[in-house]
């Protein structure tokens, strides 16, 4: 009797710990809906209509919005510069952010917190800054790159980078190098350190070289850090917005126009919020892919880690 | 009870969330006829000195009102329409804006815009304001007047005579387009790093330009029916004009300005006037301002022309307004902007930035005060040149009347990229002008 008497003060007090717990989460959850889910079914519902704030009939359009945006060829055009920017980034953030960390690990580095805390500095810079920062060096009268450039005899005269469409998003994609690289460095750094130092102690007593040890030991167990950050980044760069604005507006002529940028200039240039919105959506739905990859990579890295 | 207190809590934290940023204060009216409340007035005007003015404005009007608190927010022009469109879409936008260009006609049909003819009335009525600064830059699409024009700047062209002088140029100021052409041409030394022409063609101002030069051979895009129908109105005659105006652009900038400039915007293509490595562009007399910054010593070598004409002259003029959004003040607001437009109160705010500032008022713009107050280097052209000017110009394809997307021309640089991709991407003029055609139509789907 006492003992299912425990059993029933035990649920209730279960049941009392859950509606609190649930209240002390319900704050947590209305900021989530507010900020992450209204706006998300606000864009969506938006999609579906012909909203122009500067019309004052606004009706249901269906699907239509996402048909036009689907046959237009600058939407598709702007699909291919966003995946051109984020792989040629990401791939080489990858291998540089790798080689600094494999530096920033050795045993024989002296100063390590000096570089580290160096290493990181461009990540600290507001994107902002940076656009403006590269936007300067590469520019064609007044720029140190070409002055250097002339300087050196590389250049007979000096070069206009931003004004040529090619070079233009070769700029944005070092800038982009530039700032994303120490964040993928600080993650792998972090993995690095997680790896037993005995694994290598025993390579070496084995007579495995540097380059075996990395092949064999560092880079597998360094697989999913990279994975998972290496998808979170594409997602992150895939919907980067404020470099490319900063630094070109999406030109010259739309040769740098990324999708966020090309949904913005839909939305906010052209007053199309429905149109905006379903590129906003279609968006979205591309990068739901990748981050149900990221969360299949999460998934391995935490078993790996396990 | 102590599960009680805490719940009561929660819900207390969770309801201050969602109501965080409250409702607005509004206006009042006390039985003495006071006022009271707080007025948000939106602002583009960066520059110190007449961020100043406007402030010192305020700061009047708070005295006379002493229940009354005005707070202005200083943003720049560059996405200032998308921020007040979203703010008018939000129901939070300010008790009064300053809009530019394009805005009332785009802003109108929103509904968010108070429409302002009884408020002109009150004022002294709409024949005192300058050229089409009220019935074309403040109309809305209904015909009703959704701005007040609070200052106006003629557009000009600019050169340095020492540059000419040093070209050994003795062809004159130029009158037509190949005059134009050959001045800035003789100017052009890259190896001094000194170019004859410059257009912003990496942001939306140079649109204003490309309108000029349009106009100049007699184009003006789109037009209206009887009914009030909008529709793009290029016959033959007006696509062999456009095609040779784009021609003549590609080569003006090709020949004559750095190989940069399709990346450069507004504030870059200044500096660079300011600092003397181009000489002439198409400009406000704001220009000044950089040459007296960076250059100061050589003012008075600044010197200007009217836009040179093909089968017209063009006059254009920058136009700047306040709009009363419906969803503000509305009380307040109308208070203030009697205050500002009350007597000569406005003509110390224009003589705080001369060169880009000018009264819209024609009654303001003879008086003594105002002519006194200019600057030497204006003195030439105010009032005959800048009233010549300002009293025939038009804007950005309002030249046949208010066109509701008079703002999205400028905002979407449809203008601009076309030249853009035949300097870059090597496109024949006639893609440019079929690029152009296909953007104007865009705007009407």
């Amino acid at each position: 009797m006492k003992k299912r008497d425990d059993l029933n003060r035990g649920h209730a007090l279960e049941k009392r710990m859950g509606v609190q717990g649930f209240l002390l989460y319900l704050p947590a959850v209305l900021i989530i809906f507010l900020i992450i889910l209204y706006p998300l079914i606000y864009a969506l519902c938006m999609s579906f209509t012909n909203y122009r704030p500067t019309v004052r009939n606004v009706s249901i359009v269906g699907f239509s919005n996402y048909a036009k945006i689907l046959s237009d060829s600058d939407f598709w055009a702007a699909m291919g510069r966003s995946l051109f920017f984020t792989i040629t980034s990401l791939t080489l953030q990858i291998i540089l952010g790798l080689a600094l960390a494999q530096l920033l690990n050795h045993p024989r580095l002296k100063c390590k917190m000096l570089f580290r805390g160096l290493a990181i500095t461009p990540w600290l810079i507001p994107t902002v800054s940076v656009a403006l920062i590269f936007k300067w060096m590469f520019n064609d009268l007044y720029g140190i790159l070409n002055f250097m450039l002339v300087d050196i005899g590389i250049l007979d005269k000096p070069y206009a980078w931003m004004s040529g469409g090619k070079t233009a998003m070769f700029i944005l994609v070092l800038a982009n190098i530039w700032r994303g690289t120490p964040l993928m460095l600080t993650m792998f750094l972090a993995g690095l350190q997680g790896i037993p130092g005995d694994y290598y102690e025993a390579a070496r007593v084995d007579g495995a070289s540097a380059w075996y040890s990395f092949r064999k030991i560092t880079f597998p167990l360094l697989l999913p850090v990279v994975m998972v950050s290496g998808v979170l980044r594409f997602i992150w760069t895939f919907n980067f917005y404020d470099l490319p604005w900063v630094m070109t507006q999406g030109g010259p002529a739309d040769a740098t126009t990324t999708t966020p940028v090309y949904a913005y200039k839909r939305a906010f240039s052209s007053y199309r919020l429905g149109e905006g919105s379903a590129i906003s959506i279609i968006l979205f739905i591309v990068l739901l892919v990748f981050a149900f990859i990221y969360f299949r990579a999460k998934k391995y890295q935490d078993k790996i880690y396990k | 009870m102590r599960k009680f207190l805490l719940t009561a809590l929660i819900v207390m934290v969770s309801a201050c969330m969602l109501f965080a940023g409250g409702s607005k204060e509004k206006a009042s009216t006390s039985a003495d006829g006071s006022l009271s409340g707080t007025l948000t007035i939106w602002s583009m005007l960066t520059q110190t000195e007449r961020a100043t003015e406007l402030e010192n404005l305020a700061r009047e009007f708070e005295a006379q009102n002493p229940g009354v608190t005005v707070e202005i927010s200083v943003m720049p022009w560059s996405g200032a329409l998308d921020k007040l469109m979203a703010s008018i879409m939000a129901g939070n936008p300010p008790d009064i804006s300053i809009v530019g260009q394009g805005y009332p006609q785009t802003l109108s049909e929103s509904g968010g815009l108070m429409e302002l003819s009884d408020f002109i009335d009150s004022i002294g009525g709409p024949d005192q304001f300058l050229g089409s600064s009220l019935s074309v830059l403040s109309a809305g699409m209904d015909g009703g007047t959704y701005a007040v024009p609070l200052y106006i700047t003629p557009v000009v062209a600019y050169y340095r005579q020492s540059y000419l002088d040093e070209a050994g140029w003795t062809g004159g100021l130029p009158e037509t387009w190949e005059e134009y052409y050959e001045m800035c041409k003789a100017v052009t030394d890259p190896a001094k790093n000194r170019y004859g022409f410059g257009v912003p063609l990496g942001d939306n101002h140079g649109t204003k330009t490309l309108w000029c030069f349009l106009q100049a051979n007699g184009v003006d895009l789109v037009n209206v029916d009887e009914d009030g129908n909008w529709y793009v109105d290029i016959d033959d005659e007006d696509y062999a004009a456009m095609v040779e105006t784009y021609e003549y652009l590609y080569k003006l900038v090709r020949d004559c300005s750095p190989e940069g400039i399709t990346s450069y915007t507004q504030a870059n293509v200044r500096e660079l006037v300011g600092q003397g490595t181009i000489m002439s562009r198409i400009d406000t007399p704001e220009i000044y301002y950089n040459v007296q910054a960076l250059d100061p010593d050589n003012l008075d070598d600044v010197k200007y022309f009217k836009v040179p004409a093909n089968k017209e002259e063009a006059y254009y003029m920058g136009y700047v307004g306040w709009a009363v959004p419906t969803a503000g003040n509305t009380d307040l607001a109308l208070e203030f902007l009697k205050f500002c437009y009350s007597g000569d109160t406005l003509s110390k705010f224009y003589a705080s930035y001369p060169y880009a500032m000018f009264p819209p008022m024609e009654g303001l713009f003879h008086s003594e005060s105002y002519q006194t107050s200019l600057p030497a280097e204006l003195q030439p052209m105010v009032p005959d040149l800048a009233l010549d000017i300002l009293s025939k110009s038009n804007a950005i394809a309002l030249a046949n009347g208010p066109f509701p997307y008079a703002g999205e021309i400028e905002q979407t640089t449809l203008l601009g990229s076309p030249l853009v991709r035949m300097l870059t991407e090597g496109i024949s003029a006639e893609e440019a002008v079929d690029q152009v055609i296909e953007d104007l139509n865009g705007l009407f789907e």
